[in-house]
């Protein structure tokens, strides 16, 4: 049991991006176009449905879309490219985790 | 929270709305994804809420945070703490010798670390990982694999490391590595079954003349602890996935109440005993080579058989399959004796399937989809429209369904099951056998439980 041992890491080596700000905010909600994104938990649409209430009933001209995430796992391929053709749509927005 | 990342790369600002226990995950997901000032709103809704009235509470309560965290800028002291949060994201040194010590030192360092399941490790020293290389031909920095949640790399070296560390022997080496490359399909969902709540761990079916060759359990109590390939080959998968990958209990691993199938959950399929054609063989591979099949599973039932005729054999599992599981990707576990009465009344291996998806049926108001139809107003689906004690088919996708033959005597069938919201497949990746495989069979094959 005094044996001595020179022991190796289990870690993988793993490299994490350069961090980036978050994008500018909107400053006022007033007459924007928020968008809603819902993916497939259970409790996500119900939260989104609540936010668009709570929102619309405070701030007038706001309007509201909806992006239906079909999963709830990194969207890639055509999917990506669908959810970056609906943020060019938007001017923010809200995604419920719904966990 | 990675696709809100996505939006705000695209220059719009993103705001994620999640429970308060989930907030240390979500922090760590924006952190990987290099946006960790990410704005992340924490609300009291009940997890996987239904009830109306919750919602509103929970959402009223935190709306005026959702409307700050969308029109007020990034402040200097916010950005200092989400760079704080990436300076302490690091895991650990990953390079070279780590530490060094007694064995129980060196145990006491790891669990400090977070790196063993709570079980003592063997010490990871050069030499038995050098030795561990013999069980492939791959050079040690060869990327297997980048494992999420931090895409760590799992390289050869990286994977053998932690396969000393579970006690695996050279021999396992290759059926682990093929293993990792099975986890990373997208098929699989491993990176969002790794951070579940539904507490997944990796069923790993072994087919091929490799299960002789390493000793693999194929009967009697092929899934309890007692034999090193069965218990060693889990272990290290499990090692790989905690340290190479990095989910951390309740952190990103968020798993609400865990699962003993994480210690190890491999099987081989008993071949030799089987009237059918093995598990990989069904997914495109000759019999002479050796595989390993992969899918994520929560739960496992096994149940006697209602009789010994076919159907009543079958009815074990077409009474037993919970409702709630009717995504599920499933193994069905046939012991070789009960797989040859099937045989003889003329049942295949697709046969068994069939039944069993066709016939497992419950009361339409066991169904989740039928009680959240009354819940949520969709009474439009297919179960929600149809009056309470229909009966309705619980398991929605055929095509995932497969018969595994493993086993020893007794009237007993067992369901291992997977599924979730994810609409995962089994994958089959080919086991890579070093071209002096022989001679390192040799060298363990004597390294068997003397009880045999």
């Amino acid at each position: 049991m005094t044996d001595r041992y020179e022991v190796l890491s289990p870690v993988g080596e793993a490299e994490l991006p350069e961090p980036r700000r978050i994008a500018p905010r909107l400053g006022r909600l007033e007459g924007r176009v928020i968008g809603l994104f819902v993916n497939n938990k259970r409790a996500a649409p119900r939260i989104l449905e609540a936010v668009e209430r709570e929102l619309g009933a405070r701030i007038p001209g706001l309007r509201f879309s909806r992006f239906h995430h079909p999963h709830n796992r990194e969207l890639w391929g055509e999917e990506l490219e669908a959810l970056r053709r609906w943020v060019g749509e938007v001017d923010g927005v809200i995604g419920a985790v719904g966990d | 929270m990675y696709n809100l990342v996505e939006v705000e790369k695209l220059g719009k600002p993103a705001v994620a709305l999640c429970n308060v226990g989930f907030g240390a995950d979500a922090r760590s997901a924006a952190v990987v994804k290099g946006n960790p000032a990410l704005r992340t709103v924490l609300e009291r809704v009940p997890c996987e809420a239904t009830d109306g009235e919750s919602i509103e509470r929970g959402v009223a309560e935190v709306i005026e945070e959702v409307i700050r965290a969308l029109t007020v800028p990034l402040g200097e002291e916010e950005w200092e703490e989400a760079l704080a949060r990436v300076a302490a994201w690091k895991p650990g040194e990953a390079r070279g010798v780590v530490y060094r010590g007694t064995l129980e030192e060196v145990n006491r360092y790891f669990y400090r670390m977070g790196w063993t399941d709570g079980f003592p490790v063997v010490p990871p020293t050069v030499r038995a990982v050098e030795e561990m290389l013999r069980g492939t031909d791959l050079p040690a920095d060869h990327v297997v694999a980048h494992l999420p949640p931090r895409m760590g790399k799992a390289t050869v070296e990286k994977i053998a490391v932690n396969a000393v560390m579970a006690g695996a022997l050279p021999t396992h080496l290759p059926v682990i590595i093929a293993a990792v490359e099975a986890l990373v399909d997208p098929d699989a969902w491993f990176g969002t079954y790794q951070v579940s709540t539904g507490s997944w761990a990796p069923f790993v079916v072994v087919n091929g003349p490799v299960r002789r060759d390493i000793g693999l359990n194929c009967g009697s109590g092929a899934l309890s602890p007692g034999n090193i390939a069965n218990a060693a080959i889990g272990r290290a998968l499990s090692l790989v996935i905690r340290n190479i990958g990095g989910a951390r209990p309740g952190i990103e691993d968020m798993g609400v109440l865990g699962n003993p199938g994480k210690w190890s959950m491999v099987v081989g399929e008993w071949e030799e005993e089987s009237p059918w054609p093995p598990l990989h063989v069904e997914e495109g591979f000759s019999s002479e080579q050796s595989a390993v099949s992969v899918i994520f599973m929560n739960t496992f039932v096994q149940v006697l058989g209602y009789g010994s005729e076919p159907e009543d054999l079958l009815r074990g599992f077409t009474y037993n399959v919970p409702p709630a599981k009717k995504n599920a990707t499933a193994a069905l576990l046939v012991p070789p004796h009960l797989a040859r009465i099937l045989a003889q009344a003329g049942w295949q291996k697709p046969d068994v399937v069939d039944f069993i998806w066709r016939y497992t049926q419950v009361p339409a108001y066991q169904h989740p989809d039928w009680v959240r139809a009354r819940r949520l107003g969709e009474r439009h689906t297919r179960i929600g429209a149809v009056e309470a004690h229909v009966a309705v088919q619980v398991l929605s996708r055929k095509e995932v369904l497969r018969v595994v033959v493993v086993g020893g005597p007794g009237n007993v069938v067992g369901i291992v099951l997977g599924g979730g919201i994810m609409p995962a497949r089994w994958v089959t990746r080919q086991i890579a056998l070093p071209r002096k495989w022989g001679r390192l069979v040799t060298r363990y094959r004597g390294m068997v439980p003397r009880i045999r």
